[in-house]
């Protein structure tokens, strides 16, 4: 289904001079920049100050300084899918926060959909749609309908055209016959629906989607996934950025990933191209009940191992073996184990995945 | 032109956003069935107490005794009327801040903040819904008054008395202004709303006259709006207060000011403060 179709204003964002200008009166769309460029970062960088204990204070130690996005440089292009990838903490959501102007950068700029985020706040407002990972952004004790309107009117919609805007959104969503219920007796799924709904109310041409399927069971993220990216990103064009610490959501997805750690952005491409920066061909990955500097020398001395990645994930040892076969080395992996008083608890053998390129470039895996 | 255009659009938006705000209180309200049965027994309870407490420490509704230095044998009208404009007060300090609070609390401060309208519209539409709320409220006090109790406050001098409490409006949304920021700042409210609601109840003139309090504790009252209001609107009723009611209402409207101005200063600190702290959803 079409912009058209659903009675939404085609939002023409090319080709157009690079002034200020306004564009039809239904949803005070702004545009400023003729290029393809959505979003554009530059140096942004965002320090928190952690506050000390009371004892802390009083011996007047100093506050410790976390650099939550730290000098990143990004573009995002229009009608791109972008996914940045990072283990919790990373630094996925302080961007997105600094982008859609709840947070104000210490140092650097950007800019989005043209905008400043710091010079040109309600522009960018007005440019953007945001869902956060939190279940509770919606009011629960309204429905979802009587939320989507008053969330419209905050977008300074036209009066006379939100109730159609809102019936269009819950349309394209698939959750029209739920517009009278309470929120509170929504499936978590169906909440972030109207959440996405309520993203979606003022046509923006930028989306913020904040781990969007997390905490929903796996076959409905499977649904939801491909509803962001055909009916939101293809259908809709809208340019989409998206945070996620699931590899497997980030490469299905997006058109390009970033990989985001400690602030920093360490890698950025596409799915694929990240996937063929690592030349081995096969991963095997072992959960060890211990991992001495002896026995990883010995193995790192075998013929076709490459490289050897020590990573320590949920309080267990793991050890990620890069390779370009896996059944050419594996006995002498076991013998290599059994000499050094270590067994395995789990193996497998794998192609490289997203997170293998993660763990190679940061040496810690998604899930911190 | 395309700004000039914006803005006009822009502003005749932000005036329909305050009905959908206005809307979404009620609506919000409503599902909460326990406050309406709140809302219905409260003025009973509050001009009942105000009425046996003047049985028990004056004997009844007039005393000689409290003429002495209130200059009014009227006790009862005159806590009544202290008491119907000091709930406007009481509703500015805990209603904005609080309903920030409550936004923070449920999760969805965060979706608002980020919404094109300005915060002033949101401010504006909340504050409305309290106002009307105290409205109701304090017209209920006097009817209730009027209809049970030996005093007659129902007539057309109440316009006037809406209209003097309706000047309090701008220092209303200054302490608004004022407590939102606190909220976006130091998060808890509670405490230090009770003490602020508590410290203006003692220094202004609600239940007594300024001449009972210590000279240092009355300089104090002369800070504060609500002094005016309530010396305004006593004047006009003839219950007390030997002042000209024209001074009192310019005073009411030069403090007026300076708390919208103070206050709204502190809510553009305090909101920037939080952006930068990351601190606008945080607990």
């Amino acid at each position: 289904m079409c912009p058209a179709q659903l009675g939404f204003k085609s939002l023409p964002r090319r080709h157009i001079p690079s002034q200020k200008t306004f564009i039809g009166s239904e949803a005070f769309y702004f545009v400023k920049s003729g290029d393809d460029i959505a979003i554009k970062t530059n140096d942004l960088t965002k320090i928190f100050l952690r506050r000390n204990s009371l004892m802390s204070r009083l011996k007047k130690k100093k506050k410790i300084e976390v650099r939550a996005v730290d000098g990143i440089d990004l573009e995002v292009h229009e009608r791109e899918l972008f996914g940045l990838l990072g283990p919790n903490g990373a630094g996925k959501t302080s961007l997105i926060k600094l982008l859609s102007t709840l947070l104000l950068p210490d140092k650097g700029t950007a800019s989005v959909n043209g905008w400043d985020i710091e010079k040109n706040s309600f522009e960018v407002r007005m440019s953007i749609g945001l869902t956060l990972s939190s279940e509770r952004q919606l009011y629960w004790k309204l429905s979802a309908q009587e939320n989507l309107e008053y969330f419209a009117s905050l977008y300074l919609l036209r009066p006379s055209e939100i109730r159609q805007r809102v019936e269009d959104t819950l349309e394209l969503l698939g959750i029209a016959d739920q517009r009278d219920m309470l929120i509170e007796n929504f499936s978590s799924g169906n909440r972030q629906k109207v959440a996405l709904a309520r993203a979606l109310l003022n046509d923006p041409p930028i989306l913020f989607l904040d781990e969007p399927t997390i905490g929903l069971d796996p076959s409905f993220s499977k649904g939801f996934r491909k509803l962001i990216k055909d009916r939101i990103n293809k259908s809709e064009s809208k340019t989409i950025l998206l945070t996620t610490h699931y590899m497997d959501e980030a490469d299905q997805l997006c058109n390009r990933i970033a990989f985001i750690n400690e602030g920093r952005i360490v890698a950025l491409d596409t799915p694929r191209n990240l996937k063929r920066s690592i030349d081995e061909k096969e991963i095997i990955t072992l959960n060890l009940t211990k991992a001495s500097d002896a026995m990883v020398s010995e193995l790192e001395r075998l013929e076709p191992i490459h490289s050897i990645e020590r990573y320590v994930q949920d309080d267990s040892n793991f050890m990620k073996i890069y390779t370009d076969s896996a059944s050419s080395c594996i006995q002498d992996i076991f013998g290599i184990l059994i000499k050094h008083g270590s067994h395995a608890t789990y193996y497998r053998t794998s192609k490289p995945t997203l997170e293998d390129v993660f763990i190679k470039i940061t040496g810690s895996g998604l899930d911190g | 032109m395309v700004s000039e255009l914006s803005k006009g659009v822009r502003l005749s938006r932000e005036l329909h956003t305050i009905r959908y705000i206005l809307k979404k209180e009620l609506k919000l309200w409503k599902r909460y069935p326990s406050r309406i049965l709140f809302i219905l027994i409260m003025p009973f309870l509050s001009i009942l107490t105000l009425y046996f407490q003047g049985m028990g420490l004056v004997g009844g509704t007039q005393s000689s005794e409290f003429e002495s230095f209130a200059g009014t044998q009227d006790y009862l009208v005159f806590i009544i009327l202290g008491s119907a404009v000091f709930i406007f007060v009481s509703t500015a300090i805990w209603g904005v801040g609080n309903s920030i609070r409550r936004e923070q609390m449920m999760g969805t401060l965060e979706s608002i903040w980020v919404t094109p309208t300005s915060k002033i519209t949101i401010f504006v539409g909340v504050a409305l819904f309290d106002g009307l709320f105290s409205s109701y409220v304090a017209f209920m006090q006097l009817l209730i008054s009027s209809l049970i109790l030996p005093v007659n406050l129902i007539d057309l001098r109440l316009f006037v008395i809406i209209g003097i409490a309706f000047l309090l409006i701008f220092a209303l949304y200054g302490l608004g202004f004022f407590f939102t920021g606190f909220v976006l700042i130091y998060k808890e409210l509670e405490d230090f709303t009770n003490m602020i609601t508590s410290a203006i109840k003692m220094v202004t003139p609600v239940s007594y006259p300024l001449s009972v309090l210590p000279a240092p504790v009355a300089f104090i009252a002369l800070f504060i709006p609500l002094t005016y209001a309530l010396q305004a609107i006593r004047k006009y009723m003839g219950v007390g207060e030997s002042g000209s009611l024209y001074q009192y209402l310019g005073l009411l409207l030069v403090f007026d000011l300076i708390f919208l101005v103070v206050g709204s200063l502190f809510f553009r600190y305090a909101e920037r403060s939080a952006k930068r702290r990351g601190a606008i959803a945080t607990y």
